[in-house]
């Protein structure tokens, strides 16, 4: 089994002096190497340990010597991957914008900082959207990630490297941020598991900003217990971080304490219309039967407000964007465009020629809903919409309901190039998921079954800060669902796990 | 998608342009046009949210029952705290940076 799967193997690995930290790494870029080759590159990654000058060896690498807790810590030697617009000192973080090509960050972000001081060892920054503004990972300024499923497919986005690179087993563990869904809908594409927790449950510092009121990095890995791991090394209060919360951090223990007897599941009918794949949909239903027939307690219930959550998002996220993306004029960083007489000319075509289309079509949508006489129109009434979305949320939570499940994406990732020529459709591909970020409570998508061989994803969402809940719930469902990703078929033979294939 | 000739929202070329220039970004004849288009879309889809949520939503605001979404956050007293309090270092009453001759050595 590749070590690289998941953390238990890599530890394993570690434990027993099979390999050492260093090489783990290298087989992490040897493996990111394989899977570059050829005609259909994957391009998970935008930087790696071995690409980078100077790259850390012995000793000298994350949670190095002289890391006294490092060499003990939960991630000791274990190699991790890091979305690229999560800021590190010792690569290039470019968000996958031209505009930021040669950016290099003189701070690591608390959450690259503190998987460091757990013995962790950054192997590369992984692809994404640019700015993480897209549901494909096609809008990267340095090429398309491909779905390591099917290399003709997208892995889903804005943090289709991560998944990808966490699917491909180059890595068990990586960050990602999520705005809308860019965790969820990516794991749900590539295989994986996609948490997102409670805004200010993981500090921000470090994190670019895209829509700071949305924003939240988020884990990607092939299992629920790994991703608790994970969390509960990169939680907690951050002084660093204003919004960051000084609450008692999840024990990843507690993933492991949860039964489904006695769980009540609430389905939004809602969430089985809206553009639902109707094979998707027979997969989660049948999902739900087994999910009952383990203990758990199955209620319909109504989330009225769900169809405005795209229109609302799509009004909110564009306007913190068009603020946030404001400092990029080709003064402070990174492109400037040449030869400008006027400094206006220059902070135009420096934005104009350094972002790419998705990105200048939202700073365009933000700036106009925040321009007078549109601003109550817009901006103002999507913050109502959004307390409306919320207050569903808190009523179904209040009703009893120990955890919203639904589909994490309508359909199973989508060809490369199906939807660049159609926003609007792009957009709709995180319908289920931008709710969670609206109303800013922790959820995950874990893999129910494959599609004609493409995975599809189920997602949980629980009340703010009850992420043990979230995770534990969601353990047990896994358990009862013993997923087999396509790739692990591939790599072992079939039968490795219940075939759950639906097509 | 929905065409230029099926949205509500109307965006002529001339207000893209002045949007573009109020976010500083240089665009040339086609993304404008291709801007007005995606950008009616978007709107339209606002425009067209259900009428039960946007009274609903209204009326959160109406009956003062506005909360926050953050959690939290209505309790924290981050935002009250000095700046100085925040700052990864603070003297003589300014933020230290560093230098950018450190800048240039960790390039």
């Amino acid at each position: 089994m590749n070590p690289l799967r998941t953390l238990t193997a890599a530890r394993a690995v570690l434990g027993r002096g099979e390999a050492s930290p260093d090489e783990l790494l290298d087989l992490a870029e040897t493996r990111n190497q394989e899977l570059n080759a050829g005609p259909e590159p994957l391009n998970a990654f935008l930087s790696t340990v071995g690409s980078q000058t100077g790259a850390p060896k012995v000793g000298e690498g994350a949670g190095g010597a002289g890391g006294g807790d490092s060499a003990r810590g939960l991630l000791a030697g274990v190699p991790v991957a890091v979305k690229d617009n999560i800021c590190t000192t010792r690569f290039p973080t470019t968000c996958g914008s031209r505009i930021l090509a040669d950016f290099r960050s003189p701070y690591d972000a608390t959450a690259v900082r503190r998987l460091e001081a757990a013995g962790a060892r950054v192997f590369g920054k992984t692809n994404l959207d640019e700015f993480a503004m897209g549901s494909s990972t096609e809008n990267s300024g340095f090429g398309a990630v491909r779905n390591p499923v099917d290399r003709d497919r997208v892995p889903g986005g804005s943090s289709g490297g991560s998944a990808a690179a966490v699917a491909a087993g180059v890595v068990p563990v990586a960050l990602g941020s999520s705005t809308g869904g860019s965790v969820r809908q990516p794991a749900s594409f590539c295989g994986v598991v996609g948490v997102k927790p409670t805004y200010g449950r993981v500090s921000r510092y470090g994190l670019v900003a895209f829509a700071s009121s949305l924003d939240v990095i988020g884990i990607l890995s092939r299992n629920v217990a790994d991703a608790a791991t994970v969390l509960e090394v990169i939680a907690g209060h951050d002084r660093y971080d204003a919004t960051c919360q000084d609450r008692p951090v999840p024990r990843a223990a507690a993933a492991s304490e949860m039964d489904l007897p006695g769980v009540t599941l609430g389905v939004p009918e809602e969430y089985l219309g809206l553009g639902l794949d109707s094979r998707v949909r027979g997969l989660f239903e049948s999902t739900l039967e087994e999910v009952t027939r383990a203990g758990a307690t199955v209620r319909k219930i109504s989330l009225p407000s769900t169809p405005a959550a795209i229109p609302c998002y799509y009004v909110i996220a564009p306007a913190e964007a068009s603020s946030n993306l404001a400092r990029y004029d080709g003064a402070r960083y990174g492109y400037r465009a040449p030869a400008t007489d006027r400094l206006l000319d220059m902070y135009e075509r420096s934005r104009g020629e350094g972002f790419g289309q998705e990105v200048k079509r939202r700073i365009m949508l933000g700036t106009y809903v925040l321009s007078a006489g549109y601003y109550e129109a817009y901006y103002l009434r999507a913050h109502e919409v959004r307390l409306a979305i919320a207050r569903d949320l808190d009523s179904v939570f209040a009703a009893g309901v120990d955890a919203i499940f639904t589909p994490t994406s309508p359909t199973p990732a989508f060809r490369l190039g199906e939807k660049l020529a159609d926003p609007y459709e792009m957009y709709l591909a995180d319908v289920y998921t931008v709710s969670a970020n609206l109303a800013g409570i922790p959820a995950v998508s874990i893999p129910i079954g494959n599609l004609e061989g493409l995975p599809v994803g189920g997602q949980l969402m629980c009340p703010h800060w009850e992420e043990e809940r979230l995770l534990g719930i969601a353990g047990r469902i896994e358990d009862v669902i013993e997923y087999a990703h396509p790739l692990d078929d591939a790599e072992e033979g079939a039968g490795a796990g219940v075939d759950r294939e639906e097509s | 998608m929905a065409g230029d000739n099926e949205t509500m929202t109307k965006l002529d070329m001339s207000e893209v342009r002045r949007i573009a220039r109020l976010a500083r970004l240089s665009l040339d004849d086609a993304d404008v046009e291709r801007l007005a288009g995606d950008m009616a879309e978007v709107l339209d889809h606002f425009e067209e949210i259900d009428q039960a949520v946007a009274a609903s939503a209204r009326g959160i605001r109406e009956r003062g029952l506005a909360k926050r979404t953050q959690p939290d956050d209505s309790g924290s007293d981050a935002l009250l705290r000095p700046p100085s309090a925040m700052a990864p270092d603070w003297r003589e009453g300014f933020f230290v940076v560093p230098s950018l001759e450190a800048l240039r050595e960790d390039a």
